[in-house]
């Protein structure tokens, strides 16, 4: 809509139509107090429902098995009790799905930030030939979903012998992050001034060191901010793990596989999706503003 | 420009852009090149031309696929509309503890789809949920979501749409804050109801942002895949079967990998439409 029609209804709706009003106390429908009341009430709902499903699922985590079998179900556990939490440190897979996961995350983080921070850098100091396109082929595969190329990766990763190892989880997840990445650096590098770097060039310095002593040590904050999204989305991501990995599980398609599994034992399978939670959600309430940021940014690879 | 220069910079970018495309466009390529033939699992059987596509057209559960899928975004798209327009409006007023509420409300939105979807399997778990306690006090039998196919549907598009509204949110809310005070003081002054300004002066100039995540809620509800996954399977039978599923079953399940790869450049293809009206909304946006 232009903005000229959206100035014609302001003027109109407000001018004109309640001018003649003016001085008449128009009834409201609901008293400011009430009013603020009914406000609280909607945000208040939202927050039980946002929060509710994450501590019954947490509660239930907490209590003896005959507790998570009663019905009617206590909201609080009773007597807390650990065994759950214990039951999955000790006698299933998960310690080594953790460890899968660690390993993967901890790789694709190394992996993305070494490809994308020098991409980033060129993209932020240099103009180059090619540079405007290259920038729109790497913000385009935000276009691509993963649903699409669920198949053809599974083929390939088949064909190169690939299914079912670090290596493939860690290449695809980060070509799947290098772009968002490379737009962090990149805006990164554009606010720290670039005279010091001119002065060491000057100076006879190349343009590696230049990088390499003068940039990367200023730019520290954008890449923890890049490595705690790729932490995130490396954390949670479930479907590329679910099809190329068989033994090699990551948390959540070990999660996966518990809940399908015959007779769910809930208490554990809780404890688990609570551990699987800790690394994202202190992540998350220590970082929220780069969050919410980074979210909208790489919110289609869903 | 330099000649060192230009060598420097793409140095710098070759190895990012070689795993990028060699990781994103390069499938997309060879998922159409899969597509004309048969296969079992990842084994070539057979070279089929445009046969899988012309399958497609007559497989009944995929057309039923791509009905569901149609009414999953649809409700999901207009319910995370509303409600995330919704909160913003609410979120947009100095509140206390504002930041610690938008963290809550947001939370679903950061942690894993599938921690998500088995917190809700549990939550509808038909013999010890809380949920069922408030059936009963209001009189009605317990009930089994997930196996009962339109309570499953319905219960895949509450899921998604709880996990994911906070993003429609999070953009509205960001574009209700870049409105002046002023705006809003002036059609108060004159006298202007809150539902007044609401629909007169505070809506349409959030229209564009509005409308942005209005299509990408869309690209995201059509490749949604875990959350029906996990929660229903594609079932009870194939009554929560969105076209994403029948993929993935037809695939993983079946083996029929040429066929899944034909139903993904189906997919793709509608994902690329939306994408580039998405760039079209985004530029007349911009050129404003």
């Amino acid at each position: 809509m232009p903005a000229g029609t959206i100035r014609h209804a302001d003027g109109r709706g407000c001018g004109a139509a309640e001018t003649p009003q003016k001085g008449v106390r128009r009834k409201r429908f609901l008293s400011p107090a009430l009013q603020r009341a009914a406000m609280w009430a909607l945000i208040l709902g939202a927050v039980v429902m946002a929060a509710f499903p994450l501590l019954w699922t947490l509660a239930t985590s907490l209590k003896p098995m005959e507790d998570i079998a009663a019905f009617p179900p206590r909201l609080f556990p009773e007597r807390v009790t650990w065994e759950h939490y214990l039951d999955v440190a000790t006698q299933s897979d998960m310690p080594e799905y953790f460890l899968h996961s660690i390993v993967v995350t901890a790789a694709t983080i190394g992996l993305t930030l070494l490809l994308a921070t020098p991409a980033g850098y060129a993209a932020a100091r240099y103009r180059f030939r090619g540079k405007n396109l290259l920038l729109f082929v790497l913000l385009s595969t935000v276009m691509i979903p993963g649903t699409v190329i669920l198949v053809p990766l599974y083929v390939l990763a088949s064909r190169l012998a690939l299914l079912d190892t670090y290596l493939v989880l860690v290449l695809v997840y980060t070509a799947w992050r290098v772009p968002m990445v490379l737009w962090i650096m990149k805006s990164f590098f554009e606010a720290i001034p670039a005279e010091m770097e001119e002065a060491a060039l000057v100076d006879g310095c190349g343009r590696l060191q230049a990088m390499w002593r003068v940039a990367l040590p200023l730019s520290g904050p954008g890449m923890a901010a890049s490595a705690i999204l790729v932490l995130v989305y490396v954390w949670t991501e479930f479907i590329l793990a679910l099809t190329l990995t068989s033994k090699m599980r990551t948390v959540t398609v070990g999660l996966y596989y518990y809940m399908t599994g015959y007779g769910i034992e809930w208490g554990r399978l809780t404890a688990a999706v609570i551990l699987a939670l800790v690394p994202v959600l202190i992540a998350f309430f220590l970082f929220q503003k780069r969050f919410m940021q980074g979210l909208t940014a790489g919110a289609l690879k869903g | 420009m330099k000649k060192g220069e230009q060598w420097f910079a793409l140095t710098c970018c070759g190895p990012a852009t070689a795993v990028v495309v060699f990781i994103t466009f390069y499938p997309v390529a060879y998922a159409f090149g899969l597509s004309v033939y048969k296969t079992n699992f990842a084994r070539i059987q057979g070279y089929v031309g445009l046969g899988n596509f012309v399958r497609l057209l007559h497989d009944s559960t995929f057309l039923e696929g791509i009905y569901k899928s149609c009414v999953f975004v649809f409700i999901s798209v207009a319910l995370s509309m509303a409600l995330g327009y919704g909160m913003a409006l609410l979120l947009n007023r100095d509140l206390p503890c504002k930041g610690l509420i938008r963290a809550i409300v947001v939370a679903p939105w950061v942690i894993a789809e599938v921690s998500a979807a088995i917190a809700w399997r549990w939550l509808l778990d038909p013999g010890l949920s809380p949920l069922m306690v408030g059936l009963r006090s209001l009189g009605m039998p317990d009930l089994d979501f997930l196996s009962h196919p339109i309570w499953a549907m319905a219960a895949i598009i509450a899921v998604s749409v709880w996990r994911f509204y906070p993003f429609p949110m999070i953009l509205l809310l960001a574009a209700l804050q870049a409105i002046p005070k002023e705006v809003e003081e002036a059609a108060e002054v004159d006298g202007a109801s809150y539902w007044r300004r609401l629909v007169s002066v505070t809506t349409p100039l959030v229209w564009g942002p509005m409308l942005v995540s209005a299509i990408l809620s869309t690209l995201f509800y059509f490749n949604k895949i875990v959350v029906p996954l996990v929660l229903t399977g594609g079932g009870p039978g194939n009554a929560t079967e969105l076209m994403t599923i029948r993929l993935y079953r037809e695939a993983f399940y079946n083996g029929n990998l040429g066929y899944a790869a034909a139903m993904s450049c189906l997919i793709f293809l509608v994902n690329l439409v939306v994408s580039l009206l998405y760039f079209r909304v985004l530029r007349a946006e911009e050129g404003r």
